[in-house]
Parts: C-alpha cells; structure tokens; sequence
C-alpha cells in the first residue's frame, strides 16, 4: 500500500504587482 | 440539476518557481490580471486536474488517491478551490 501525503487544505492567494 | 464543468481559462500557465507553485497569466491577461496566484501542492494538483479537462467528481478522486483525506471533505476542497479561481477570473 502507498502511503498517502498529509493533506492540507487547498489555498489560492493573489499576489498582486 | 447539472451543473455544468468548470472551464480554466487558458490564458493562465501554472509554474513551479524556487519551490512555489504559481499561476501567471500569458498574452493579453498579463495586462488585465495584474499579478499571479499562489497555490499550494493540492490547489496546484486541483489546477493540473482542471487543466487536463477532468471533471469536478475526477478531480476529487485524483485528490483522495493522492492524500489522506476524505471524498466528500475532497468534493467540498474542490468546489471551494474553484470558487476561489473563479472569483480571480481563472477559472470562466
């Protein structure tokens, strides 16, 4: 069995320039 | 009611840089956007997975597959996840 990767939420952050 | 599949507006490239996983607009997107979005390793899978065409159910399976989290917390992460690209206008 694969181990599965500790899950972190999904976050989308706009860098504005 | 069906709700129709997101569209990611192809305008948008996503990057690995120095680690990070940006998204940076390409053509005329790049004078409008004003900037570049930052994700994380699972926003940037849900991102690969809408980007290859999957649906909203595909990319949340390929999220279960890949990480030890549930499918209906997976389904809700994803819809979230859309909203949030939506809102910055990636996603149509």
């Amino acid at each position: 069995k694969t181990e599965k990767k500790t899950y972190e939420e999904p976050t989308v952050q706009k860098v504005e320039f | 009611m069906q709700m129709s599949e997101p569209q990611l507006n192809k305008d948008f490239v996503l990057r690995k840089v120095c680690g990070v996983n940006v998204v940076l607009p390409t053509g005329l997107q790049v004078k409008d956007f004003g900037g570049a979005l930052n994700l994380n390793d699972t926003a940037a899978l849900i991102f690969e997975q809408l980007q290859a065409g999957k649906t909203v159910e595909e990319t949340a399976a390929a999220l279960v597959a890949a990480y030890d989290v549930t499918p209906e917390k997976a389904l809700a992460d994803v819809q979230k996840t859309i909203d949030s690209l939506r809102e910055t206008g990636v996603v149509d």
